[in-house]
């Protein structure tokens, strides 16, 4: 029993139909964020990570700056280790009194963080990346803790903060497992997920 | 349905057998190649079990209004079938793979539709057609987050187009609206199959593999942008994330895949037939475990399982031993699925359902 309703000019407009209201969809649902991807905002910034990272919030009591993160200080890490693979992205915020210059904030954290149980080692010459036309003042670091050993970036943004005289400090870093990534490839992933990461407006 | 019995012997007994793809948003990092692609093949299993119930569906219906049987009746029996459908998964098969009562799998996900589809086939065909594609190529869309997360609304959730494995009152991996559209177009595909003289089936197999060979391409045109169509990102440029793609939802690169391979797969069944190879022992065994579907796919289960509900396996197998315990597993089910066919022959009314 043949459908006498099977035939090509139906066909036509049914699809015709399908194809309009899928574009519609298509154009009302468009997102910014990638496929597999999430936003990440506070704190002053945002971050497009991927969605199977974990994202922790804290403070840095590592360095004697409180437990819980605030809006003076804290530190969003996204972090996978997936198929012998570790991707660490992370965003350190302070609020302090502007520094001299971006290069001498990057030293004195890096001084800071330091300890006997996390070594750091190989800070490489200074050098600028400038994602969304950002100024980050860059450096590769290595990094000895509790037996590992880990390589990657770090890099630092400066942000006047309310108050004159006081200056929010991004400090971004990306570590991976030393030997697993060449410098290249270190510097590649990190310009990837500083891509996803904005600062909002000036305070 | 042998690649389908693979997947479940494989996921009773070989622990390094991968699933859930989808729910996982990336793929298992401790499986090899081999083990990746052997759960891989078993992907096209589901959808051309849904796919050809619609199409059977399509053609029994036709026919049981041609022998003078009422809209209401054929209505009537669609539901009573979905119904036990249901019902088998509930009772029989959710037990098999150790899962809580009102589990939905694949038999319980085309017990609902068949329960749509009671009224859903009464629509003109090209209506079907428009409503299943509307369904596979919108369905990522559809929010339902206004239903309360209650136990009950989580379930209702998870039964329309969420998947759900935990925090809810049971487990559901076939959500049944991406299901649906298959079986729609499986639908309009019998209704079109109806019209042709039996002769000239066989002549389909020239567009079958132009649009199993069309829905491949667009496959690898989805996953290059790695965007609309993908619910699980391809995160490299290696093979096996190019082709981990998300069957719980099932996204629209899964289904183009799949069901493409359905279409080349049937036009090679045409050519088999056109050259009388079907006639083949090896062909023709296989051909009798699906003229008995259902019968196969429970027995499959509890064969292959080979303990009570509840039990943990005693042992786990590899590779080569899971291989040598499905061919074993197959030789028995033939056995018994040509016995139940010739019951089913003589007893027409009593298995009606079955």
């Amino acid at each position: 029993m043949a459908d006498s309703t099977l035939n090509p000019r139906t066909l036509t407009l049914t699809i015709l139909i399908v194809v309009l209201f899928t574009c519609g969809m298509f154009w009302l649902n468009r997102s910014d964020i990638p496929l597999g991807y999430t936003r990440y905002e506070n704190y002053g910034f945002s971050l497009v990570y991927p969605k199977l990272m974990y994202l922790r919030e804290t403070g840095l009591p590592g360095i004697g700056l409180g437990s819980d993160p605030s809006d003076f200080v804290g530190l969003v890490q996204c972090q996978s280790y997936w198929d012998n693979k570790l991707d660490v992205f992370e965003i350190i915020w302070l609020v302090k009194n502007r520094a001299s210059s971006a290069q001498s904030e990057l030293d004195e954290f890096l001084a800071a963080i330091s300890q006997p149980n996390s070594v750091v080692q190989g800070v490489s010459e200074h050098f600028m990346i400038t994602p969304h036309g950002e100024e980050v003042d860059c450096t590769y670091f290595e990094l000895e803790e509790a037996g590992n050993a880990f390589s990657g970036i770090i890099g630092v943004i400066y942000r006047s903060w309310s108050s004159p005289g006081l200056a929010r400090v991004y400090f971004v870093a990306y570590v991976t497992l030393k030997g697993s990534a060449t410098e290249e490839q270190i510097r590649a992933s990190f310009q990837a997920y500083l891509d996803g990461f904005s600062i909002q407006k000036p305070e | 349905m042998v690649l389908m019995a693979w997947d479940h012997v494989s996921g009773f007994w070989n622990q390094m057998h991968g699933g859930l793809e989808g729910i996982y948003p990336a793929r298992d990092p401790a499986l090899d190649t081999v083990g990746f692609l052997s759960r891989f093949i078993t992907h096209w299993c589901a959808p051309t079990f849904v796919f050809l119930a619609g199409t059977s569906l399509a053609l029994s219906t036709i026919r049981r209004l041609g022998g003078g049987e009422s809209q209401r009746d054929v209505t009537l029996h669609i539901l009573m079938r979905g119904l036990i459908l249901v019902a088998l998964e509930w009772l029989i098969v959710s037990p098999a793979f150790d899962l809580p009562l009102f589990n939905v799998q694949v038999i319980g996900c085309i017990g609902f539709c068949l329960v749509v589809f009671s009224l859903f086939r009464l629509m003109p065909t090209p209506a079907i057609l428009g409503a299943s594609l509307l369904i596979l190529l919108n369905r990522q869309w559809l929010d339902l987050s206004w239903i309360p997360s209650t136990p009950i609304g989580i379930y209702i959730r998870a039964l329309i187009n969420e998947p759900l494995i935990m925090g809810g009152p049971s487990t559901v991996i076939y959500p049944v609206l991406p299901w649906l559209g298959v079986m729609g177009l499986g639908w309009v595909f019998g209704v079109y199959l109806a019209g042709l003289e039996p002769e000239r089936v066989t002549g389909l197999k020239r567009p079958l593999a132009f649009v199993g060979a069309a829905s491949i391409i667009l496959f690898v045109v989805v996953r290059y942008f790695n965007g609309y169509g993908n619910l699980v990102r391809r995160w490299s440029d290696s093979l096996l994330d190019w082709l981990y793609v998300s069957k719980y939802p099932p996204d629209i690169a899964f289904f183009l895949w799949t069901l493409g391979g359905m279409c080349l797969f049937l036009a090679t069944a045409m050519i088999f037939v056109e050259r009388g190879w079907q006639r083949n022992r090896i062909v023709a065994a296989v051909t009798t475990l699906g003229m008995v579907p259902l019968f196969f796919y429970v027995a499959h289960l509890w064969l292959y399982r080979l303990r009570l509900p509840g039990q943990p396996a005693p042992f786990y197998l590899d590779l080569p031993q899971t291989a040598v315990a499905w061919l074993v597993g197959l030789v028995i089910l033939w056995l018994a699925c040509s016995k139940y066919e010739v019951i089913k022959r003589q007893h027409p009314r009593l298995l009606q359902y079955l």
